[in-house]
């Protein structure tokens, strides 16, 4: 039997909680749960009814060599993109955290690029790609220049990592600026009277007590990279010839160009399972190493 | 005394006005329907020509829904919340797709309206059903959209284009032009363009005989028994298309262009033919000082009396559907009034005629097209030279583009050849459910 006290507790947790479970619910677990449901289907898209297929979808989707394909490139992709990204984002926010002048105003404009939407980034780096690069190329005479990137498979998907990660580690940036911003001055200067360089301080000192930024960054930009859908409609559509078809798109074309919605939710429960088990087995070992003040 | 009678006489036939207003209204019970648009980039136009409905038929409220990017995700959405347009203006094929949610227009009370629609219920019918699930939106043309400001300079004012009627002309008119100093053509590399349209629109179009003989086609690619490498009409398509590919002006890094790019060059006459359609004048009049454009057509075979060698493509890609699946029957019939009224009315025309530049397949048309590629459109759809290729835009795979536009840009790019083009788009086929 709760007492008044107890019960005004509950009263109190639930008037919290609640609207955030309701809201979770509605937007993320009944869809995800449809989703998967969906998965098992044959459904045009809009009928009440649906005929069941067990396990078809899956067989379709494991047995589909351009599902894998894509799942590789995605793969490729994200190794890329997270390397990149994290790099230029650390790099950043070591030098926005330095006695830097200005660094306000750095902060705010390198940010900038993470307002920017995905796609109204994609169509201008589609532009500079295809027009600006190439014109400067043509103008100096550089071959590999005077070609756009996005014309060339292997080179697409570089602008694509390089647009993604520019984007990117701008997020990234303020976690990182954070992190360093959070380290005690204190451990800086006994390593310094200590004799330890810049890079000895960075390493053995900085980089230690930033692993939870790291850990969280990790994570977002892999989540990101896997998932990411926006940049790649914009800036190559899956092009030149599906080279850069990346598994986000690729299940969205599946639902809504090919109309086959068991299919693309298949797809998208797979990809689910894979970038839950790589997210989870990253958080798990890169928080391990962190250091616990 | 005289402004006073007038006053009263205005007065007395805005009251009868009125009353008479008020009388059909009262005929009518009040009913709300919506309208989906994917003609996207002109709300505002289509708010306001929506109220003019409203104005004639006011017992009718009309929400309007734009279409964002992703035309048929924000459609299908509509459905699963509930609110499903009452009329739609649809692909064709979507249309046909979702044929069991729409209303059968060719069984309504009124079905007089579809004497003044002269082609295009082919587009909105099924195989073997008399049902039609569209009235035409409007009719688009495609094909070799040339630079007529280049072609009179280099063989005159009174070149006819229609003389170009085999491979072998087409391939001389190519170098005349280069010769005069101008770049012939530029192949737009869009997946979409080049999958759809140049492909999918082509191969299974008329040129390859009447219908049964299109659907035969793509049944025995379905079933794993024809090869194309060995069907002549792919051959005559492949090899007009090398000939683009070896004129094009961007041959040197063919995949890195743009449809805007593209058409700035044929409108300011950097280069002189392109092959696309009709519906690129609402990108190209946004430019300025645009030069004379005019569609030819774009022959395949050497015959000289291959009458298809002086056709150009012809379709009618969107169509005004009504749906039946949420809509009450007074919805859907206030729904029927306002897509015919879209179609056929006076100010409906009007939007689709001046304002998006369209080809109207109907007899009562009087809007005057300032679209220069929509007017030989209507040269050719007069003079009955038009392909048809329904068959691929109605009963086509919906993702035959997006799968084998691909395959044709690695072709442009001399990354893929002629065998494993076919190839690829017979595994497709083979692979379809």
């Amino acid at each position: 039997m709760l007492t008044k006290r107890g019960w005004d507790t509950w009263k109190l947790i639930l008037l919290f909680f609640c609207p955030a479970l309701f809201i979770w619910l509605t937007t993320m677990l009944i869809p995800f749960l449809y989703g998967i449901f969906i998965s098992f289907t044959k459904w045009d898209g809009i009928s009440t009814t649906y005929s069941m297929v067990g396990l078809a979808n899956y067989h379709k989707v494991f047995n589909t060599s351009k599902f894998w394909l894509s799942l590789r490139r995605t793969g490729i992709y994200t190794v890329g993109t997270v390397v990149l990204s994290n790099v230029v984002a650390l790099i950043l926010g070591l030098l926005l955290t330095s006695n830097l002048k200005g660094r306000n105003a750095f902060r705010t404009a390198i940010y900038v690029p993470n307002v920017v939407g995905g796609v109204a980034m994609g169509y201008i780096w589609q532009y500079i790609f295809n027009y600006g690069f190439t014109k400067i190329g043509q103008q100096l005479n550089v071959g590999w220049m005077s070609t756009s990137m996005l014309s060339d498979p292997s080179r697409a998907m570089i602008a694509l990592v390089v647009v993604s990660s520019w984007q990117l580690s701008a997020y990234l940036m303020i976690i990182y600026v954070a992190g360093f911003t959070n380290v005690p001055g204190e451990l800086v200067e006994a390593a310094r009277v200590d004799g330890a360089n810049a890079w000895r301080v960075f390493w053995h000192v900085r980089m230690p007590m930033i692993r939870s930024s790291i850990t969280i960054c990790l994570f977002l930009a892999i989540v990101r990279s896997f998932m990411v859908f926006e940049i790649n409609l914009s800036l190559t559509d899956g092009g030149p010839f599906n080279s850069t078809e990346m598994i986000a798109l690729r299940i969205y074309n599946t639902a809504y160009v090919s109309l086959k919605f068991g299919n693309a939710q298949a797809q998208a429960v797979v990809l689910f399972v894979i970038v839950a088990f790589i997210s989870v087995m990253q958080a798990y070992f890169t928080q391990k190493r962190e250091v616990q003040m | 005394m005289f402004k006073k009678m007038m006053a009263m006489l205005m007065t007395l036939v805005m009251l009868l006005s009125a009353t008479a207003a008020i009388a059909e209204t009262a005929d009518h019970q009040p009913v709300t329907i919506s309208y989906y648009s994917t003609q996207a980039g002109v709300d505002d136009e289509t708010v306001a020509t929506l109220a003019k409905f409203m104005e004639q038929y006011p017992w009718i409220t009309v929400n309007y829904y734009p279409c964002g990017d992703d035309q048929l995700a924000a459609w299908l959405a509509l459905y699963n919340g509930g609110n499903a347009p009452t009329v739609s203006l649809l692909d064709c094929g979507q249309i046909l797709n979702y044929s069991d949610y729409m209303v059968d227009l060719s069984k309504v009370e009124d079905t007089s309206f579809w004497s003044h629609v002269l082609s295009g219920t082919e587009f909105f019918q099924k195989e073997g059903s008399d049902a039609v699930y569209g009235i035409p939106g409007s009719y688009q043309g495609f094909s070799l959209i040339y630079n007529k400001t280049i072609v009179k300079k280099v063989f005159g004012e009174d070149f006819d284009v229609n003389t170009v009627n085999t491979v072998d002309k087409l391939v001389k008119f190519f170098d005349d032009i280069e010769a005069a100093g101008y770049p012939s053509t530029v192949v737009f590399s869009a997946d979409w363009a080049l999958g759809a349209h140049y492909l999918g629109c082509q191969l299974f179009s008329e040129w390859l005989g009447d219908k049964a003989t299109q659907r035969q086609i793509m049944a025995d690619l379905k079933d794993g028994k024809g090869g194309l490498i060995d069907n002549e009409h792919f051959n005559n398509l492949m090899d007009v298309f090398d000939i683009l590919k070896a004129h094009n002006i961007n041959k040197a890094d063919p995949l890195a262009d743009t449809q805007e790019g593209d058409l700035e060059m044929l409108a300011h006459g950097k280069v002189a033919t392109m092959f696309q359609g009709d519906w690129n004048w609402l990108a190209i009049r946004t430019f300025e000082n645009i030069d004379e454009l005019g569609i030819m057509p774009l022959p395949l075979t050497n015959d000289e009396t291959d009458a298809r060698n002086g056709k150009i493509l012809g379709s009618c890609p969107k169509g005004y559907a009504v749906d039946k699946f949420q809509n009450t029957p007074e919805q859907q019939a206030a729904g029927v009034i306002l897509a015919q009224w879209l179609a056929l009315s006076p100010e409906g025309e009007d939007f689709m005629v001046s304002l998006i530049g369209s080809t109207l397949p109907f007899d009562n048309v009087t809007a005057v097209n300032e679209n220069p590629l929509a007017v030989s459109t209507q040269e050719y759809l007069s003079a009955g030279k038009i392909l048809d290729c329904s068959t691929y835009l109605c009963e086509g795979p919906t993702d035959f583009w997006l799968v084998c536009g691909p395959f044709m840009q690695a072709y442009l790019a001399g990354q893929m050849d002629r065998a494993t083009l076919a190839d690829e788009i017979a595994e497709y086929f083979a692979d379809l459910d």
